[in-house]
């Protein structure tokens, strides 16, 4: 059956890319791990720096901005509110997979913020709020001179 | 022979593009009742206009693209660009004329409402 060698190369070959692919397989697994049996966070959120400011973006599709309640306190930003479920009188249910009602998140921030100077705008689903960092949390430049 | 040659070599002037970002399939609600389908699916960060609701014999696809703008070094990221997209295969009886759709905050409502031959029909029973 093997007469030559490269045909036995082939087989082992297969063998190693099958291999492969269960690692990646288990990995894959392992990753998701964490989130296993229970909700992922929400809203997915991100944070930027852009030195003077940190912008936070959530994804809250289906919530109304009179059911968000952004809280900044001691360095701690949390997100609370609810999405209110359509009124569907009379209607069967086929699928449901926009489970998510109540939510509440929170953060810790880096840095001190000017809670006076931040806004939040609601777009399409997309929260965004900036944060105006406190005179001493900003970055200072250091002006070098020449003698 | 020469024709053989066309088929086999690569076009090279035209790379083909591909697209970045991840590729979701929004989560989405289906209602029914007697006069229409009800579709419901979160596409956050999408516009409206780049939405494209495509309703085909009895497959109706739904794709949306959200770009991500900001530049600034991101600390977290647990959301980027995004192409939404997600294919239904619907019952037949579908008035695709009649078919509406509201986007608002980020979530799509579709109505499909069924044909006239297909909604439930009560018989009433006279009696002499």
């Amino acid at each position: 059956m093997f007469t030559k060698l490269n045909d036995r190369d082939r087989i082992f070959g297969t063998m190693d890319n099958f291999r492969n692919q269960m690692n990646r397989f288990f990995e894959d697994m392992e990753a998701g791990q964490q989130y296993l049996g229970r909700k992922a966070p929400w809203p997915k959120t991100n944070f930027y720096d852009d030195g003077d400011n940190i912008i936070v973006r959530f994804q809250v599709p289906g919530v109304h901005e009179e059911n968000i309640n952004l809280q900044i306190h001691n360095n701690l930003l949390s997100i609370t509110g609810m999405r209110k479920p359509l009124l569907l009188e009379g209607y069967t249910v086929l699928r449901e997979e926009r489970l998510i009602d109540n939510f509440s998140r929170s953060f810790t921030l880096p840095v001190e913020i000017d809670t006076e100077k931040t806004n939040a705008i609601l777009k399409n689903g997309i929260l965004t709020l900036k944060l105006v960092k406190a005179q001493a949390a900003r970055p200072k430049k250091i002006i070098v001179k020449a003698e | 022979m020469k024709e053989d040659h066309d088929i086999v070599k690569a076009n090279n002037n035209e790379p083909e593009v591909m697209k970045t970002g991840n590729i979701a399939t929004p989560d989405t609600d289906i209602y029914i009742n007697d006069d229409e389908i009800l579709l419901i699916a979160d596409m956050p960060g999408v516009n409206k206009n780049d939405l494209v609701i495509n309703l085909e014999n009895s497959t109706l696809t739904i794709e949306g693209h959200f770009e991500h703008i900001y530049a600034e070094p991101i600390q977290r990221k647990e959301f980027g660009s995004t192409d939404y997209r997600r294919v239904f295969t619907l019952p037949k009886g579908i008035d695709a004329e009649k078919a509406s759709a509201e986007f608002k905050l980020g979530v799509l409502q579709l109505h499909l409402p069924k044909s006239a031959a297909i909604k439930p029909r009560q018989i009433r029973v006279e009696t002499e």
